[in-house]
C-alpha cells in the first residue's frame, strides 16, 4: 500500500466504521440510541475543537479563550438566524459565525501574539471572561440573560427521522473534516514553520520569516474552524445562554491536549474521546465530578505527563528499569 | 453617599490586598500562577467558622490559627504536589487548577451547600466624618487587613526570611549559590502566600456569608489586581488593589456589577497588550 495514502486510509475507514454505528445500534437497542447519539455529537465536536488548540498549541500559543470563540460563533449563529432571522439558510448562519470568531481573532490575535506562555493564556482567558458581561447586559442583540431560543436546525437534516442522527452525521464530518484540514497544515510548508515558532521563535525571525505573520493566521484559522463548531452547538441545543459556555469549556478543551498528550495529534483525540465519554457520566454524580476532574488532572501532571499516548512507552520504561535493576542486584 | 463609597471601596481594596499580594508572592518566587488561590480563601473562611461558630473559640484566636495551620497546608502542598512540576509552566498551571476542582469538591461534600456566618466581636455603627455610617465590623477588618499588610512588608522587607525570599525572586541559582536552600525558600513563599489568602478568608467571613465556592471571585479579582500591578509585585498590587476597590465600589453603585467585571477584565487585557509590567512597572 501507498504509505502515503495509508492515513487517509485508516481515516476513511474508521469514519466509516463510525458512520454505520446509528443502523447497528438502532438495530440492536433502538432505546439507547438517543443517549449514544448525545454523547457521540459531544465527543466529535470536541475532537474538533482539541485539535484546533493543538494547531495553535504548535505555535506555542495556550489559549483559555476558545469557550468565548465557540459562543461568538454560537452567538452569531443564533443571532442571525433565530433571532432576527436575517439569514434564511441555516448553513450560511453558520458561515457567519465561523467569520464573526475569525474577525475577531484577527483582531485581538494581531494585538496579543507576541504574548508568551502565561500572558497568552491570561489574556484569552480575560477575553472570554469578558464576553459573559456584553452578553447578559444587552438585550438586543443578546438576548440578555435568557439568551437566544429556537435555533433551528439546518435544512437537510430534516432527511432523517430523528434529528440526532442528522447532528450525528453533521458532527461526524466536522470532526473529521478538521482532521483533516489540521493533518493538512501540519505538513506543510506553514505547519512546520509554526511548530519551530513553537520551539524557537528568535530563531525563526533569524531565518527572515515574519513571526507575527504566521501565529495569527494559525490563531485566526482555529477560531474559525471552532466558530464553526460553535455555530452547530447552538442548533444541536436550540437555545443558548451566557452560561452554556463558561471558563469550564475553555478548561475542557485544554484538557484534552493534556490528557490526550501534546506531542502528536492523536493526543487531543483520544483526550477528547475520554473526556467528553467521562463527562456525560460525571454529569449525574454532582461535586464529585469536581473531585473526579481534580484528579484527573493531578493525575495527568505528575504521573503521565506526556498524556494518554505515551502509557504505551511510559510502562514499557518502567518495565525494563526494574528488570534493569534487577540485572544489578543479580550481578 | 461619596464618603460611603470612599470608605466601602477603601476596606474592598484591603480585602483584595491580602488575596494580591499572595497570589503575586507566589508569582514573583516561584513563576507559578495559583488558580488554587480562591480554594485557599474559602478553606480559611471555613477554618474560622468551625473553630468559632462549632468548637466556640474567640475569632481572633480563629484567626491566630489560621495563621498557625495554613503556612503548613500550604507548604503541604507544595511539597506533595507543585515542586516536581515547577519547572513546566503549563503543568504548573495545570497543577493548581486540579488543587482548586478537587479541594472544592471536597469542601461541598464535607462543608454542605449552607450559606455560613461568622459573627464580629465588635457591633454597632460607626459614624465618620463626611456623613459616612459604616458598619463597625466592616471598618475593623479593614484596619486589621492592613495591618496585616504592614506584617507581610516587614516580613519581606526586613527579616532574613524575606531577604531569602526577594533573593530567589530575583534569581534561584544565584541565590542557591549563596547557599540559600531554593526549595525550601520557595515553600516557604508559597505557605505565605497561601496563609495570607487564608486570613482574608477569615476576615470576609465576618462580612459575607460563605460557601464552598465563595473563593472564585476574590480569586478572579485577585488576578485583575495583579496583572494590573505587574505580575510579582507586591507594592504595585497593593495599588492596584486599592484602583480595583474603588472601581467595584463605584462603579459597582454607579453602573451596575456586570460594568465593573467587563472594565477590570477590559483592563487587564489593555495592560497586558500594551504594558505587561503592570503600572508600577519601568519597561
Amino acid at each position: 500500500m501507498n504509505s502515503r495514502l495509508a492515513p487517509y486510509l485508516t481515516a476513511l475507514a474508521v469514519m466509516a466504521a463510525l458512520a454505520l454505528v446509528p443502523p447497528l445500534i438502532k438495530f440492536i437497542a433502538p432505546d439507547k440510541w438517543e443517549l449514544t447519539a448525545h454523547i457521540g455529537i459531544k465527543i466529535l465536536l470536541n475532537v474538533g475543537f482539541g485539535l484546533c488548540l493543538w494547531m495553535m498549541l504548535q505555535a506555542g500559543e495556550l489559549s483559555l479563550g476558545q469557550g468565548g470563540f465557540i459562543t461568538i460563533g454560537a452567538y452569531t449563529t443564533g443571532i442571525l438566524v433565530a433571532k432576527y432571522n436575517l439569514i434564511s439558510v441555516v448553513w450560511l448562519g453558520y458561515l457567519a459565525g465561523a467569520l464573526a470568531a475569525a474577525v475577531i481573532a484577527l483582531m485581538l490575535g494581531y494585538l496579543i501574539v507576541h504574548l508568551k506562555r502565561i500572558f497568552f493564556l491570561l489574556v484569552t482567558w480575560s477575553f472570554a471572561e469578558m464576553l459573559h458581561p456584553v452578553l447578559t447586559s444587552f438585550e438586543h442583540p443578546f438576548g440578555g440573560a435568557m439568551g437566544i431560543i429556537d435555533i433551528p436546525a439546518p435544512e437537510g437534516l430534516t432527511l432523517f427521522s430523528e434529528s440526532w442522527t442528522g447532528y450525528y452525521y453533521l458532527a461526524l464530518i466536522y470532526g473529521f473534516a478538521v482532521l483533516w484540514i489540521v493533518w493538512r497544515i501540519a505538513g506543510s510548508k506553514v505547519g512546520l514553520i509554526t511548530k519551530s515558532i513553537g520551539q524557537n521563535d528568535t530563531l525563526v525571525t533569524f531565518c527572515g520569516l515574519y513571526v507575527r505573520k504566521y501565529k495569527v493566521m494559525i490563531f485566526v484559522l482555529g477560531c474559525f474552524i471552532t466558530g464553526i463548531g460553535g455555530g452547530i452547538l447552538a442548533s444541536y441545543l436550540t437555545a443558548i445562554s451566557p452560561e452554556t459556555f463558561t471558563f469550564f469549556t475553555s478548561l475542557d478543551i485544554i484538557m484534552f491536549n493534556l490528557i490526550g498528550g501534546m506531542g502528536t495529534m492523536a493526543g487531543p483525540i483520544v483526550g477528547a474521546v475520554i473526556l467528553s465519554g467521562l463527562n456525560e457520566y460525571l454529569f449525574a454524580a454532582g461535586y464529585w465530578r469536581m473531585v473526579v476532574y481534580g484528579l484527573i488532572i493531578i493525575f495527568f501532571i505528575t504521573l503521565l505527563p506526556g498524556g494518554m499516548v505515551s502509557l504505551p512507552a511510559a510502562l514499557r520504561k518502567r518495565f525494563t528499569r526494574k528488570t534493569k535493576k534487577q540485572e544489578v542486584g543479580l550481578g | 453617599m461619596f464618603m460611603q463609597m470612599a470608605v466601602t471601596g477603601l476596606v474592598l481594596g484591603s480585602i483584595y490586598m491580602l488575596v494580591a499580594s499572595g497570589l503575586t508572592l507566589i508569582y514573583g518566587i516561584m513563576h507559578q500562577v495559583n488558580m488554587a488561590h480562591g480554594v485557599f480563601f474559602m478553606l480559611g473562611a471555613m477554618a474560622t467558622y468551625y473553630a468559632t461558630e462549632v468548637i466556640g473559640l474567640p475569632y481572633f484566636v480563629a484567626l491566630f490559627a489560621v495563621v498557625l495551620v495554613f503556612p503548613i497546608i500550604g507548604a503541604a502542598f507544595e511539597r506533595g504536589i507543585f515542586r516536581n512540576i515547577r519547572h513546566i509552566w503549563l503543568a504548573g498551571y495545570m497543577a493548581t487548577v486540579g488543587v482548586w476542582m478537587l479541594m472544592e469538591g471536597l469542601g461541598w461534600q464535607v462543608f454542605g451547600t449552607e450559606q455560613k456566618a461568622v459573627s464580629f466581636p465588635i457591633t454597632g455603627l460607626i459614624r465618620l466624618p463626611g456623613g459616612a455610617v459604616l458598619p463597625a465590623n466592616k471598618l475593623w477588618v479593614g484596619l486589621i487587613a492592613i495591618a496585616i499588610m504592614a506584617g507581610v512588608y516587614y516580613l519581606v522587607g526586613r527579616t532574613a526570611l524575606g531577604r531569602q525570599l526577594r533573593a530567589v525572586e530575583q534569581n534561584p541559582r544565584a541565590a542557591e549559590l549563596m547557599g540559600i536552600n531554593a526549595d525550601r525558600a520557595m515553600a516557604k513563599g508559597f505557605a505565605l502566600g497561601v496563609t495570607l489568602a487564608a486570613l482574608a478568608g477569615g476576615l470576609v467571613s465576618t462580612l459575607y456569608s460563605v460557601d464552598p465556592s465563595c473563593g472564585s471571585t476574590p480569586m478572579l479579582k485577585a488576578f485583575i489586581i495583579i496583572i494590573l500591578g505587574g505580575l510579582g509585585n507586591v507594592t504595585g498590587s497593593v495599588i492596584a488593589a486599592y484602583i480595583l476597590g474603588f472601581i467595584d465600589s463605584f462603579g459597582g453603585s454607579l453602573l451596575g456589577y456586570q460594568a465593573g467585571h467587563f472594565m477590570g477584565f477590559g483592563l487587564v487585557i489593555l495592560i497586558l497588550i500594551f504594558k505587561p509590567s503592570g503600572i508600577m512597572g519601568d519597561e
